[in-house]
């Protein structure tokens, strides 16, 4: 039996069915889990060919290969739809249970069941007769008893006591799924538990269906971020797996001071939520030479700069005029923005990023994506006592993820700038991001050197005190640097990078 | 004035919104085809399914439950302050165990209004303190001898679970629990699996209290008989007048074990 030509003839009526979703012809796998009828790896629909053809044993294999792609499609159409909605049913259940691996389980059979109920009513699905040659297993009964009276069918099981709490939840109305999420768990998590255990747990009626792309898990965590650090923090643990698979884990080693991934994709997916504006600077010098004023032409001077109108039409000496030229003054229409230097903080003075949520490495992260997010490229200058070795420099760079990594570098102990280390950053005029809390040993140093050169420099203090305050006084004489205030996440977005004088600097 | 882009659509006969009536001109479709005419194939009836009777049979119960909570708030609030004095909690059981023999509702019905109650933005759930005394007169008058509450996955504690709690009734709830848990005990049984706050078992007459997890200040104050057992940590025991209380294997409070 060739289940592909199968699926060829049924996807085209599934499809219809379920209103044409942005899916790829579905596959027929022979190896993989074995306790899984449906996989799915990039967003393609693999059926356990041997699940099918034991259902091909009992019923109608079309109706069969319909009704299992039915619930896969039903996980991208209906429930959880993308990463983002399936991490909010995690969160709405993980601090009730806190085991991961057990939430992930109870949200794996809340969807099933959501999909289901949906493709039995909605989408006239066959679903119910796969069920009723379903392996049997504690969950799974439970969970075909709960079908057996949503839907009216006989699915040959016992009807089961905890049913009668289950099925008073509104599975199909999305907008109660938090709290019928919880009310599913009080019933099905200590079954699961159960399962886990005993090392039978197969997560989900129809094993594991939830395959995002890159894009959807970066969209996911970004939203997932503004549930906080911690909160966070627990969510890369228990979606490692899935991350992992999806290339999205940073992966940059250890050490002290390194942060760690679930630390880096949490400053890396909170700072995407940030989009902080960068002022533009002309960069295209035009015009030229341009004609500005006569004087009389003398022999030996070229021909070709006569004002034929203003002499007449002949060419005299002393008679005969010429145009002096002088340079344009004009910048043009290519206006843009240089690279970028990132100047950070990390003394012991400064929040630890991997202890809680630093707003000095969120705001350079912030800052450090404008610029990248524009082509830019970014360099970054990590210090703590930097003449003691206290210091990272990462040479300009692409690489979001290396950036991330260096600006999350914890060193504590004292702060001072080694200025030279600086030079070799800041040439072609590039711009000068830099966030502290001001408390600086060589901070006069650090203020001559910024006031000095001509990059425009964004400066943010993570902290109001004396040396803040001394560094804003002076800052206010120089039109190229600006200085802003984050004490809050919130201030970030109240940043505007390099919103000095724009002057002209032709690169 | 501006034609409605979509007008042409309504001169198509039903009967020409069929695949096979479409008409290709340069590889489109012409304007006597509307181009959604496989959605309009699609649009079927939902198929009704017990489920529907079951949430609306659900919804009703919430319905009546949730008026039978508002009658006794307008009857022992009012648009005053609920305060927690014996002569209020009195009353307020009172009117309670009235308004219960008055509606028709099953036991199954209780804990899903727990999660209903503690969920709902219902202006009668903004005084969430007789709410403990309800829920204990429906358990006062269910023929149920076993009785189990999950009000897990909930920031509220209830107060007043368990009040008058009657002999030959145990009672267990899953979840944290407020201030004055398992009062006025009259010789059922209280089990708590998860931390109760102050008074717990304050009162009572008879009966046993169990909880798995912390409790606070005051166990027991003025407790006539029975016995109370705690698990976790202790926040300070009352001036009992009888009975027991048990911290772990060892008796805290208590002349001799009943």
């Amino acid at each position: 039996m060739n289940f592909n030509d199968i699926i060829q003839r049924v996807w085209p009526a599934v499809r219809k069915r379920h209103l044409f979703p942005e899916l790829p012809t579905p596959e027929v796998i022979e190896a993989g889990d074995e306790a899984a009828s449906i996989q799915m790896t990039d967003k393609v629909i693999q059926l356990n060919a041997n699940r099918l053809a034991a259902l091909a044993q009992v019923m109608d294999i079309e109706d069969a290969t319909s009704a299992l792609l039915d619930h896969g499609v039903g996980h991208h159409t209906v429930c959880p739809w993308d990463f983002e909605t399936h991490l909010k049913l995690y969160a709405a259940l993980k601090p009730v249970l806190l085991d991961g691996a057990l939430v992930k389980q109870v949200v794996e059979y809340f969807s099933d069941v959501v999909v289901d109920t949906h493709a039995v009513r909605e989408r006239e699905s066959k679903l119910p007769e796969v069920y009723r040659h379903t392996e049997s297993s504690e969950v799974t009964d439970v969970i075909r008893a709960l079908y057996q009276r949503l839907w009216g069918e006989n699915l040959g099981v016992e009807d089961r006591g905890e049913v009668d709490r289950l099925a008073r939840i509104p599975y199909l109305d999305a907008s109660q799924w938090g709290d019928s999420l919880r009310s599913f768990s009080q019933v099905i998590a200590p079954l699961i538990q159960k399962e886990m255990d005993d090392g039978n747990g197969q997560g989900g009626m129809m094993g594991d269906t939830q395959q995002y792309s890159a894009g959807e898990l970066a969209e996911g965590m970004a939203q997932f971020a503004e549930q906080g650090f911690y909160a966070f923090r627990e969510m890369v643990r228990d979606f490692a797996d899935e991350l992992q698979d999806a290339n999205m884990m940073p992966d940059m080693g250890r050490g002290k001071g390194t942060p760690t991934d679930a630390d880096l994709l949490f400053y890396m997916a909170r700072a995407s939520a940030f989009r902080l504006p960068v002022q533009t600077m002309p960069l295209e010098k035009v015009g030229g030479l341009h004609p500005h004023s006569h004087s009389p032409w003398e022999i030996g001077k070229p021909v070709q700069n006569i004002d034929v109108w203003t002499s007449f039409g002949r060419v005299m000496p002393g008679i005969s005029q010429m145009w002096n030229w002088r340079d344009g003054e004009t910048h043009g229409d290519g206006d843009g923005i240089p690279d970028c230097v990132v100047i950070v903080d990390s003394s012991g003075s400064m929040v630890d990023p991997c202890r809680e949520i630093s707003h000095a490495v969120l705001g350079a992260g912030c800052a450090a994506d404008a610029y990248l997010r524009r082509g830019k490229r970014v360099a970054v200058y990590n210090f703590s006592d930097a003449q003691a070795g206290g210091k990272e420099v990462l040479d300009f760079s692409r690489d979001r993820k290396r950036v991330f990594f260096t600006l999350c570098r914890y060193f504590g102990g004292g702060t001072a700038l080694h200025l030279p280390d600086l030079e070799p950053l800041l040439k072609n005029h590039v711009d000068i991001f830099l966030i502290t809390d001001m408390q600086i040993t060589n901070l006069d140093a650090l203020m001559q050197f910024l006031i000095q050169k001509e990059n425009r420099v964004t400066a943010v203090h993570v902290a109001q005190n004396r040396d803040a305050q001394r560094f804003r006084q002076r800052a206010a004489d120089a039109d190229h640097i600006c200085v802003y205030a984050v004490e809050r996440t919130e201030d970030i977005p109240d940043i505007v990078l390099s919103e000095v004088k724009t002057r002209f600097q032709a690169i | 004035m501006r034609q409605n882009p979509f007008r042409e659509f309504d001169r198509i006969a039903p009967s020409d919104l069929t695949p096979e009536s479409a008409v290709r001109v340069n590889g489109l479709l012409s304007a006597k085809r509307n181009p959604f005419t496989e959605f309009v194939e699609n649009t079927r009836k939902k198929r009704a399914l017990p489920m529907d009777e079951i949430l609306a049979s659900h919804t009703e119960a919430m319905d009546r439950l949730t008026a039978a909570y508002r009658t006794l708030i307008d009857e022992c609030v009012g648009e005053g302050l609920w305060q927690a004095d014996r002569k209020t909690i009195e009353s307020t059981y009172r009117t309670a165990s009235q308004i219960v023999g008055q509606i028709d509702w099953e036991m199954t019905d209780l804990e899903a209004f727990c999660a209903h109650a503690l969920q709902s933005n219902d202006a009668a759930f903004f005084v969430m303190e007789p709410l403990g005394l309800f829920l204990s007169a429906f358990c006062n008058a269910s023929s149920q001898s076993d009785i189990h509450l999950d009000l897990t996955g909930h920031d509220l504690r209830l107060s007043l679970m368990g009040y008058r709690l009657r002999k030959d009734i145990t009672l267990t709830i899953v979840g944290d629990l407020g201030d004055l848990t398992g009062i006025s005990l009259m010789g059922g049984c209280l089990k708590v699996e998860g931390n109760v706050r102050h008074y717990l078992g304050a009162g009572m007459i008879d009966g046993r209290i169990e909880v798995s997890g912390d409790a606070g200040r005051s166990i027991g104050e003025q407790m006539q008989a029975g016995e109370i057992h705690i698990n976790g940590r202790l926040g300070g025991v009352g001036n009992t007048e009888g009975g027991a209380i048990y911290h772990r294997d060892h008796k805290i409070r208590g002349k001799k074990t009943k």
